[in-house]
């Protein structure tokens, strides 16, 4: 099975109806609309700051990870990265265009 | 008007309320007076149902037999008794929904708790009703700890648990475990077998720091368990535990209420805490004991 890919130049930025905090170091954001919410920890906390700080592309986010992660394998990295995103996509939390 | 002091705020009441120590205060609060209610709720609610309803500020709520209330502005709370309406019971609503409404409009943290004053620092037992918080904290202040809140557990931005209602509400089972005589106490409500034990002394006088949160939960086991609750999963708890999430929600609180839960969460410690089915008082007061002094607290 392949995995699902997504276009490195797609720009990634996390929706305007969704307020986020910290939840004792992790990350719990609610979408405003219908008061959903959603625990976000290990790497996925590590992507949601990198976007709270700026929407930015795939390409970049990936970037950063594989610098803040530096002992992982960066294909680990390149597919939870992915994973999380279509999945919060899936929530209507972030958008990807 | 009838002026008392209760969650670090003055309330002055056109009807009088026993169950607390009248007061002479300089200024007031909260007023709670009686007045025409609408039958209707309120005009545009954001949430409407046939026992409550919401809008900005404001809580409309109906308790069939009982009364019609209006609690607005975090300072206001408008009761229209139903004719022969037992003044006990619309006390009881008075200090329960609607002071919590109160409080939710104030902007505090409002849990389903009661809380215990450990050295400088303030414990808080959570967990649905029967779960023993009340029983918890009875003992507790028998062995000399201040009371601080019975039932509804009010937490200020400075992350301090203020004092609530000088009493805790029992039911017959555990006043006789802890041996009180619940003959001269008085129910608090007509229909329901629980008492409420006006607590004269040992009742805290100030607000005490958030320590540590208990979230209570009973299980198939013989033994007591606890469990840290991280990260972001300690959201759910705060969210189930809290008073009348209803109302929150229904007044567009939630945001400020996840920014609340976010800032306890960077401050206090919070547990799960399994007790066995059968409530063994004297075994988790041993361990929850030891469970402060491992903390630090005492």
């Amino acid at each position: 099975m392949t995995e699902p890919s997504l276009d490195l130049n797609a720009t990634i930025k996390i929706n305007s109806d969704i307020l986020s905090v910290d939840m004792d170091g992790d990350i719990v954001a609610m979408d405003m609309n219908n008061n959903q919410f959603f625990g976000i920890n290990d790497i996925g906390s590590q992507i949601w700051h990198s976007l709270e700080e700026k929407e930015q592309t795939l390409a970049e986010l990936y970037q950063s990870l594989i610098e803040h992660f530096r002992e992982d394998d960066p294909e680990q990295i390149k597919s939870e990265l992915t994973s999380f995103l279509l999945h919060c996509q899936g929530y209507n939390v972030l958008s990807i265009t | 008007m009838h002026q008392y002091q209760l969650y670090g705020l003055t309330l002055a009441s056109e009807l009088p309320l026993p169950s607390l120590q009248p007061i002479d205060a300089t200024t007031v609060d909260i007023h709670a007076r009686l007045a025409k209610v609408s039958s209707e709720g309120v005009e545009e609610p954001r949430k409407s149902g046939l026992f409550f309803q919401t809008a900005d500020q404001c809580l409309w709520l109906h308790v069939q037999g009982i009364a019609r209330f209006l609690v607005r502005n975090g300072n206001e709370i408008l009761i229209d008794p139903e004719q022969d309406a037992d003044r006990q019971s619309i006390c009881l609503y008075l200090l329960g929904s609607c002071m919590g409404a109160i409080l939710h409009q104030r902007g505090l943290l409002v849990l389903h708790a009661n809380t215990i004053a450990i050295g400088d620092k303030a414990v808080i037992f959570a967990g649905p009703s029967g779960i023993g918080k009340s029983t918890l904290a009875a003992a507790f202040h028998q062995r000399g700890y201040p009371l601080l809140t019975d039932d509804i557990c009010a937490i200020n931005d400075q992350l301090h648990v203020v004092p609530g209602l000088p009493q805790l509400k029992l039911w017959p089972d555990s006043a006789e475990q802890l041996n009180i005589n619940t003959s001269g106490l008085k129910r608090i409500r007509l229909q329901i077998n629980k008492y409420a034990m006006p607590i004269s002394t040992g009742f805290a006088q100030q607000a005490y720091p958030l320590a540590s949160v208990y979230f209570l939960h009973s299980h198939n086991q013989d033994s007591i368990r606890f469990e840290a609750a991280l990260g972001w999963e300690c959201y759910k708890p705060l969210k189930n535990n809290t008073y009348r999430m209803g109302f929150n929600r229904g007044m567009g609180l939630e945001p400020n209420h996840l920014k609340q839960c976010s800032r306890l969460s960077q401050t206090a410690n919070m547990w799960h805490l399994y007790r066995p089915k059968r409530f063994q008082l004297e075994l988790l007061l041993v361990e929850l004991e030891q469970h402060f002094q491992q903390q630090g607290l005492l």
